[in-house]
């Protein structure tokens, strides 16, 4: 058989192979960190100062949207239909383009019932004085309540990229990422767990971790990233409920310690904590 | 056992059983000097040229080597890149009334966008940077357009210019461009995996979409999903692949066809690569920082030098290569990485390879043509008679909306991969077509002293004793062959024939119609 293997065996006596050639030098691109400890707490605090973006915010703003149209365009306050993907104009001088769509329903789901809600879509609109309204993506809330109808937990989902020029809060920058978010009573109190990746006024950031209600909506358990200028990420593990700890760079450099509350991050959710008190 | 030994190693191919030594017919010099200048330039020599190759056969190296440099050098070889890179496809997820373009914008806008990286690649090579640098530069190429709709930054300038994506995004060549990526999209679940294979397809030459697999159709989402982690079979591509899709996260759209998802890098994805495939970036088991580092990883795989030698060889011998060209590549190969990865003086050398100047009817074609593809019918046809031929805005050669791509031979990045190497009906109407208003073209051209004639048309018509001439003169500018006594009463009694039915200038008409219908003008 090894006869047979070697019959087959196309002649290289003659041929340098690959591995005795040396490749061009080229330089491997080392990210250094741009931002030291401070401009990282200055720029994490600031970036959450007015809270991360929130799903029902987003939706009552995609209904506020639709109210400025009329009969013929988009003809219905509840979405864009696909016969205006080339864009409409309303008498109100709004103009509409895409395609939404507004999905509700109710599942049950282990003797438990989960109610949700997501506007979805790909539209571009415009308001009278030329202000961007753009989506693509969907935000996504849901409760689960148990047989009483009490409510057990809270989620939302963030997808997509999203942006408000008219907003006056956090959606007046154009938001991408990916976020879930899931707010659970404990014996402790509420805790909301965030995973997913957000980019919210220009900076980019991570999040997998656990707020709750009894360190004052610190983290508790997990860490966030932002995205240092060089390219690289900076990772800050608070101590439990402490609001403060280290951060390091992709390579694993330590840069320092950090304080940032992020109590109004997850205060921006009210409408999620107001439907679990 | 000889029969064995045979039968083991499968039976000669007809790839496999083609000559390599100097058993294949060449082509004569002005021939072989057609086929390099419409390679290199899209155009055809002049017959200046072809006389001095005619006289002189040593002098083809010297004239590849202006080729090399000539202006019309780098569109070319974007054109020769798409051939492989399909990028310049007819329809993107984002449609150009997305911006809000025109109806006259739609054929520049889907161009441009499909253009994008093989401009960069194109830039690279025709300035005599080093093939690393198309996936190291920290710049792309835009024109005005792309810079008008997307977020970059372009230096000031006509047409295409160096410009820097200003979202966030690395700089790592065509890894980083738009144009690369609307191609090669992906979807919520593909998470990337379909890019990374063409990556490495087109830079490495590695094909995991030709490797057999074996799995049982219907299987749940959710099963797939464990498989690609668990199951051998699925973990002897999915192992690597994954970890290079890992690297592609800031271009992970979560809504397909929307303007704002795509037109951006997403940077705070990046980090969602090890959440959504459970593993993080890494280029061939070797973890790496990213979509930063990516450029760099393949600059030290010695595939992505193998990969540009063989692709380049392809492109330009116009055929699969096979375990024989070797010989040939490997010192060649050598060569590209000790000299600095330089591909023109690669092109030199290939294009002096017995493969290159292989003559049609010899077995290394298998019985295939060099047929010109589209755009060098185009720009060969603009060059020796001023015709190019448009259809609201479109090139009709170089797109299937409207146009012809596809019917004449090329490639549309979706449905034709490779271009045609046998004749067929559409390419000949397509042809006959392009000849005929090209004539035509020509004609009037003539009356300014320009096009293929370069003066009014003889009145005189075959009586002239400058009829001859012209017509020789024309046939072996178009075909650098010279027509045969045969030949040459045949055009002037067709000549003669139009001339009595219609006057002289239908009867230049017709005899370039034919000259341009020609099979010696329309391969190479």
């Amino acid at each position: 058989m090894i006869a047979l293997l070697l019959a087959c065996t196309v002649d290289t006596s003659e041929v340098t192979s690959s591995a005795d050639t040396a490749l061009p030098s080229v330089e491997r691109p080392a990210a250094q960190a741009v931002w030291d400890a401070a401009t990282t707490e200055q720029v994490l605090s600031e970036t959450l100062a007015e809270g991360f973006p929130s799903p029902w915010r987003g939706i009552e703003l995609y209904f506020e949207m639709l109210t400025h149209g009329d009969a013929y365009c988009p003809a219905s306050t509840e979405f864009i239909d696909d016969q205006f993907v080339n864009g409409c104009d309303a008498s109100t001088g709004w103009w509409y383009s895409g395609v939404s769509t507004w999905e509700t329903g109710q599942e049950p789901v282990d003797e438990m019932t989960v109610e949700y809600a997501a506007a979805v879509g790909d539209y571009l609109v415009l308001d009278p004085d030329g202000q961007q309204f753009e989506c693509g993506g969907h935000q996504a809330t849901g409760v689960v309540r148990d047989s009483s109808g009490q409510a057990q937990e809270v989620f939302a989902e963030h997808k997509g990229s999203f942006w408000w020029e008219g907003d006056d809060g956090v959606y007046r920058d154009p938001v991408s990422g990916a976020l879930n978010l899931s707010l659970r009573q404990s014996p402790d109190g509420r805790r909301m767990e965030m995973s997913g990746a957000l980019q919210v006024l220009g900076t980019s950031t991570y999040v997998d971790g656990v707020f709750s209600e009894s360190c004052d909506w610190q983290l508790s358990e997990g860490s966030m990233r932002v995205r240092d200028p060089s390219g690289g990420w900076i990772t800050w593990t608070p101590e439990s409920c402490t609001s403060c700890g280290p951060i390091h760079f992709s390579d694993g450099t330590a840069l320092g310690e950090i304080c940032v509350d992020t109590t109004a991050m997850v205060m921006a959710q009210s409408q999620a904590l107001e439907l679990l008190q | 056992m000889t029969l064995l030994l045979w039968l083991a190693c499968g039976g000669p191919t007809p790839q496999d059983s083609a000559p390599v030594s100097a058993q294949v017919e060449q082509l004569d010099a002005p021939r072989l000097l057609r086929r390099a200048s419409l390679d290199l330039r899209g155009k055809l020599p002049s017959n200046a040229e072809l006389w001095r190759v005619e006289q002189d056969p040593d002098a083809y190296p010297e004239l590849v080597a202006e080729y090399l440099e000539d202006p019309a050098f780098e569109d070319r070889m974007v054109e020769l890149l798409q051939e492989r890179w399909w990028t310049k496809v007819d329809i993107f997820d984002v449609p150009p009334s997305d911006y809000f373009l025109p109806s006259s914008q739609e054929f520049p806008y889907a161009q441009s966008v499909g253009e994008e990286p093989l401009r960069l690649m194109a830039h690279v090579i025709a300035n005599d940077r080093p093939y690393t640098e198309i996936v190291t530069a920290d710049y792309t190429m835009a024109n005005e357009l792309l810079a008008e709709i997307w977020p970059l930054e372009r230096e000031a300038g006509e047409g295409w210019t160096q410009a820097t994506y200003v979202d966030g995004r690395p700089g790592v060549g065509v890894l980083s461009t738009n144009g690369l990526w609307w191609r090669y999209t992906t979807t919520d679940s593909n998470m990337n995996r379909s890019r990374a294979t063409a990556m490495a397809r087109l830079l490495l030459c590695a094909d995991y979409l030709g490797r057999p697999i074996s799995f049982s159709e219907g299987e749940e989402v959710v099963a797939v999903e464990d498989a690609v982690k668990n199951d051998p079979y699925c973990l002897a591509c999915h192992a690597t692949i994954d970890p290079l899709a890992a690297n592609l996260f800031g271009f992970w759209w979560l809504s397909l066809y929307s303007r704002v998802e795509e037109e951006s890098y997403h940077p705070e994805r990046e980090s969602l690569a090890e959440d959504f495939l459970g593993v993080n970036p890494a280029y061939f088991g070797t973890p790496i920082a990213g979509l930063s580092e990516l450029g760099w990883a393949m600059s030290q795989d010695p595939r992505f030098y193998s990969c540009a030698v063989d692709s380049t060889a392809e492109l330009l011998w116009r055929r699969p290569l096979t375990a024989q060209d070797r010989a040939t590549l490997e010192p060649l190969r050598q060569d590209f990485v000790d000299q600095g990865a330089l591909l023109k003086p690669l092109m030199a050398e290939l294009l002096q390879a017995e493969a290159y100047g292989a003559a049609p009817d010899s077995a290394l074609h298998n019985g295939e043509l060099r047929m010109m593809p589209p755009s060098m019918l185009e720009s060969a046809l603009y060059q020796v008679t001023g015709f190019a031929w448009t259809e609201n805005g479109y090139a009709q050669l170089q797109n299937d909306v409207y146009g012809y791509r596809i019917l004449a031979g090329g490639v549309d990045g979706y449905a034709v991969t490779e271009p045609q190497t046998r004749p067929g009906l559409p390419w000949a109407l397509v042809t006959k077509r392009s000849a005929e208003i090209a004539a035509s073209k020509t004609l009037t051209q003539a009356q300014d002293g320009m096009g293929l004639l370069g003066h009014a048309p003889l009145q005189e018509g075959t009586a002239s004793g400058e009829f001859e001439a012209v017509v020789e003169e024309t046939f072996f500018r178009l075909t650098a062959v010279h027509l045969t006594p045969s030949e040459l009463d045949s055009y002037a009694g067709l000549w003669d024939e139009v001339n009595a039915q219609d006057g002289p200038e239908a009867a230049w008409q017709v005899l370039f119609t034919v000259m341009l219908r020609d099979p010696r003008f329309l391969t190479y």
